[in-house]
């Protein structure tokens, strides 16, 4: 199933590009993770898909559709984030009622078991609930709607540590439930990418890749060995990042482009070393000038 | 029940890892119906898609079957593969490592038996 | 594989109604205050009197009527209108299945329902003065008419619901996409110059000389106007400019 199609989009407010040029598919029921930075544009692309803004060019398609204020797309679609904003004549009950009239999959007894479990009071109003208890309550909302593209964007900001890997629990097994397209926005990978199929990394507006877990996993690799041997590896490799510490260096290369077996690597002194997903994610972000070690040199 | 997930291995080799892990200890028996991806994931709080690449590798390997619409069985004669595997890919591995690890320390081809001879009284 | 959901338009816009008419029941519950103020603010003198005197005959007549109450409606209704299109009722619908143009319509829908609901409350306001006025004074009350007649209440209707509308368009004029607003301050300042400049060109008296049909005809269709350009400016915006 054709889940989502861009062509060349582009978004900018004035003169600020926040997108520039994405070209993307996803296909199928998966849980994406959308990574990137602060300012990444990850915010823009989820509401243009969401409908809620209209792309400056390129194209982008929701289950065949132009999302942009379209209903029928609006109808398969929930984008959670922290401006979701509910009446304030309503109690966080009267809020389950009314999403049960509106969305046809909506699962109230769910609804009503996780908020009990977070020991939120449905008799208060959505704007009294502290930061994180209303963080919970979004995400509650988001899931039990059951949306067949269902959006969360930054949904664990507010919440405590522990609450925090209850939710992503809670979105894996409410994914396992009722497979649908569930796209997580989010600047702390580590804490979910267990949970998550493929990622879109973003940066500067741009798709610096977007891979299956494993593949961005053994995108990068790291490199550690004499100062002399590690040299002649940077003439020819295009490095991530470098660290020398005395006669030792350690670098962070492509390891696609990398063309030595491990023991030929072995046989220089140099150890490779794997590196976690969010580590690969940090170094493809990575920028000159942007190693804070640079500020203190 | 819950096993540490270490970062930098890709989850699938983890949970391949623990499947024949569990047919060693006997805990998965020949014949018997293995744990689906959707178990899988939810015990280890892991992406379905990830718990079933995790099975498919060892399908690949021959360690379980297929039967339609069941699920995924262990294959008789699983356990000996896995440990004829084990000693010759993962012991051949760690002796070489071994031996590196001592040459670059400076300690005699003697001094090392020695040492494996001694720790096996001590493990006895 | 799950299939998507299929919901018409129609219901969805249907569900919106309903709730947003419970929602913002309190602009009705501010008009029935405001009708109560002005009843009472009228009660001893009537709306419009004229007065007499020739010799030691004095005269007063107290004059009651319906326009007041109108007008206050009317003005009500342009707050309302407004009060409709700003952010904090809109960023609402978000939560729930809808569109911008969904939602607007919705609003609309809800404009027209209140603005009937409205003419209920004008017309019970006035039964509710005349009751008390016939209780205090027996003697000295003359009824002109004691049916309000169904023309009249049509043009009540009109009226509340093109101020209804023309509030909402200038709401959603505002809160839309920059063009439109330029486009809005841009027709402000004109229409401005023209009442200044050829105060003529509006001739009201004519307007308000024609039939109680025509007049109400005129409203709907005026009504129906800004209704169709709040719907269209509603479907160009997005809801960053919320």
């Amino acid at each position: 199933m054709k889940v989502i199609r861009c062509e060349q989009l582009s978004k900018s407010y004035g003169h600020r590009q926040a997108l520039q040029q994405v070209t993307c598919a996803i296909d199928g029921q998966k849980i994406v993770g959308i990574i990137g930075r602060n300012g990444a544009g990850k915010s823009t692309l989820l509401h243009i898909f969401s409908g809620h803004i209209k792309a400056t060019n390129g194209t982008c398609q929701l289950f065949d559709q132009n999302p942009f204020n379209n209903i029928r797309t609006a109808a398969n679609t929930i984008l959670i984030d922290d401006q979701l904003s509910f009446s304030n004549y309503l109690s966080l009950s009267d809020i389950l009622t009314m999403a049960a009239d509106f969305y046809p999959n909506w699962q109230n007894d769910l609804a009503y078991r996780l908020l009990q479990y977070a020991e939120i009071d449905l008799a208060v109003k959505h704007q009294q609930l502290s930061k994180g208890h209303r963080a919970i309550f979004n995400v509650v909302y988001g899931l039990v709607a059951r949306c067949a593209f269902t959006i969360l964007d930054e949904p664990m900001n507010g919440m405590d540590e522990a609450i925090r890997q209850d939710f992503y629990r809670v979105i894996l097994k409410e994914y396992i439930a009722f497979p649908r397209t569930i796209l997580i926005a989010s600047h702390h990978l580590q804490e979910m990418e267990t949970i998550l199929e493929e990622i879109l990394l973003l940066h500067k507006g741009k798709i610096i890749t977007h891979a299956t877990i494993d593949e961005l996993r053994e995108q990068l690799i790291s490199l550690t060995g004499p100062n002399e041997e590690i040299d002649v590896l940077c003439a020819y490799l295009p490095i991530y990042a470098r660290k020398t510490m005395a006669n030792l260096s350690s670098i962070i290369v492509d390891a696609y482009q990398l063309k030595l077996s491990h023991e030929e690597l072995q046989a220089r002194g140099i150890t490779q070393t794997a590196l976690s997903v969010s580590d690969v994610c940090k170094y493809l972000t990575y920028e000159e000038g942007s190693d804070i070690d640079a500020i203190f040199d | 029940m819950h096993i540490q997930l270490n970062n930098s291995i890709p989850i699938y080799l983890q949970i391949a890892e623990w499947l024949q892990h569990e047919i060693i200890a006997d805990r998965l028996q020949a014949d018997e119906k293995v744990y689906s991806q959707y178990q899988l994931a939810e015990l280890f709080n892991i992406n379905p898609a990830t718990a079933g690449k995790g099975l498919t590798l060892l399908l690949e390997e021959q360690l379980l079957y297929k039967k339609r619409g069941l699920g995924m069985f262990v294959i008789a004669d699983a356990k000996d593969k896995i440990l004829r595997k084990r000693r010759n890919e993962i012991l051949t591995k760690m002796a070489k490592d071994l031996v590196l690890e001592a040459r670059r320390l400076l300690v005699s081809d003697e001094e090392l038996l020695r040492l494996i001879q001694k720790t096996q009284e001590e493990l006895k | 594989m799950q299939s998507l959901t299929k919901l018409s338009p129609i219901l969805i816009i249907k569900k919106q109604v309903k709730w947003k008419a419970k929602l913002y029941i309190s602009a009705l519950s501010s008009l029935v205050i405001l009708q109560i103020i002005f009843t009472l603010l009228f009660f001893n003198h009537g709306n419009a009197s004229e007065g007499y005197g020739r010799g030691n005959v004095n005269v007063q007549f107290f004059i009651y009527s319906l326009d007041v109450y109108v007008m206050v409606a009317m003005l009500w209704a342009f707050i309302t209108g407004l009060l409709f299109s700003t952010k904090a009722y809109r960023r609402d619908d978000l939560a729930i299945i809808s569109s911008q143009a969904s939602s607007a319509i919705a609003t609309i829908l809800v404009v027209i329902l209140y603005s009937m609901i409205a003419v209920m409350i004008i017309a019970a306001s006035y039964y509710i003065q005349l009751i008390g006025l016939f209780l205090r004074q027996k003697d000295a009350f003359i009824i002109d008419q004691l049916i309000i007649s169904p023309s009249i209440l049509l043009v009540c209707f009109g009226s509340i619901c093109l101020f209804g509308a023309v509030g909402l368009l200038v709401g959603y004029c505002f809160q839309g996409p920059i063009i439109v607003k330029l486009a809005t301050i841009l027709f402000f300042i004109v229409s401005l110059f023209v009442l200044i400049v050829y105060p003529e060109f509006i001739n009201l008296q004519s307007f308000i000389l024609l039939s109680n049909l025509k007049i109400s005809i005129c409203c709907f269709l005026l009504a129906i106007l800004c209704f169709g350009l709040t719907i269209w400016i509603a479907h160009q915006s997005e809801v960053s400019a919320l």
